[in-house]
């Protein structure tokens, strides 16, 4: 038997900005995705920032389908578990969720097919651990 | 194609359901809207039933205060972004005078609770009356916060945070331990040394 792997990669590094009047959080993380033969994208999350008097820390692994909009704009809707936890002064408390994020890639033509760099704008809808954040992200696709 | 369905399907289920951790993270352990009412029933020396209820709010030295009103007591708590402050004035007698020590900020509840956290305050004050310089300490403690659920009049709370309070007036102490529900507020009070115990009958929070 034999396993053929196809690869894409993605990295995009973002930072986020915070949603809602009350919110003082300033969550920022990074995604990895790749993506294989079939376009299926998976997208790790990671973000922690102070909220309140305690912080929170999100951990989690999201998959997705990517659809092209044309040749330089995509949507991925993805879905996926992350581990939220909260902590304060060395107490500490967590959960898992299932998330659901949807992200818009915006890539720059190169003139390489192999290469190309973009932007991407996520927004995470976690309303159950008090969360809704939206990432800007830049990075690259080979 | 059908087997990414069904694992949408899954996670789209699973996201309707009801999780403890979110319900700890976002629940008030402590609402304080004016109309609030909570019925216990005290068990002690003597037994009957005593209302809570947030009757108003007042503001006193710039702070708003909220008002809450047990069994022909006035409480004032102050409520800030993650803590609940209970504010308490200081008196003492001596030879038969009321003599006023001061109005301090006792931190009552942080919120959201955590499991196993504590915290402390110590309070000294002092006070000139009739020649002498009387003093007074008071410290207060609160650890052993623990996450909990219990059946109060066949009703099942849940992600309950139980907590004890110490406070050591002087040379006395006291210790209480203190329920706290989500979206309920307290529901259950015990005093070991007093053999007292409050238990919530019923309640009514405003959205």
């Amino acid at each position: 038997m034999s396993i053929i792997l196809l690869l894409g990669f993605n990295l995009f590094v973002s930072s986020s900005v915070p949603q809602g009047s009350a919110s003082t959080d300033t969550p920022s993380g990074f995604s990895l995705m790749m993506g294989g033969e079939y376009k299926i994208n998976y997208d790790i999350i990671v973000s922690q920032y102070s909220r309140d008097n305690y912080d929170v820390n999100i951990y989690g692994i999201l998959a997705g389908k990517e659809l092209f909009l044309g040749q330089k704009l995509s949507i991925l809707p993805e879905m996926g578990m992350v581990k939220a936890g909260r902590s304060r002064e060395g107490s500490s408390d967590s959960g898992y969720f299932p998330l659901f994020v949807i992200r818009f890639a915006y890539l720059i033509s190169t003139g390489s097919s192999t290469f190309q760099i973009g932007f991407s704008l996520r927004e995470v809808f976690n309303e159950k651990i008090g969360t809704d954040f939206l990432d800007f992200g830049i990075g690259f696709r080979m | 194609m059908k087997k990414s369905a069904l694992i949408f399907l899954i996670l789209g289920l699973a996201s309707g359901c009801k999780n403890s951790f979110s319900v700890r993270m976002t629940s008030d352990y402590f609402p304080l809207k004016v109309g609030n009412t909570w019925l216990f029933d005290v068990k002690g020396d003597n037994n009957y039933r005593l209302e809570m209820k947030v009757t108003g709010t007042q503001i006193s030295q710039g702070d708003s205060l909220i008002i809450v009103e047990s069994g022909g007591e006035i409480h004032l708590f102050q409520r800030k972004t993650g803590i609940v402050n209970k504010v308490r004035e200081l008196y003492t007698t001596y030879e038969g005078e009321k003599v006023f020590f001061g109005t301090f900020y006792e931190p009552y509840l942080l919120l959201p609770p955590l499991e196993g956290e504590n915290w402390e305050r110590e309070f000294n004050f002092s006070s000139f009356h009739s020649g002498e310089n009387l003093e007074k300490s008071l410290f207060i403690s609160v650890d052993s916060v623990t996450q909990t659920s219990i059946i109060l009049n066949s009703e099942n709370y849940e992600n309950v945070y139980r907590i004890r309070r110490t406070i050591v007036e002087d040379n006395d102490s006291t210790v209480e331990y203190e329920w706290f529900a989500p979206d309920v507020g307290l529901i259950r009070k015990e005093v070991p040394a007093d053999s007292l115990i409050w238990e919530l009958v019923s309640y009514q929070i405003n959205e």
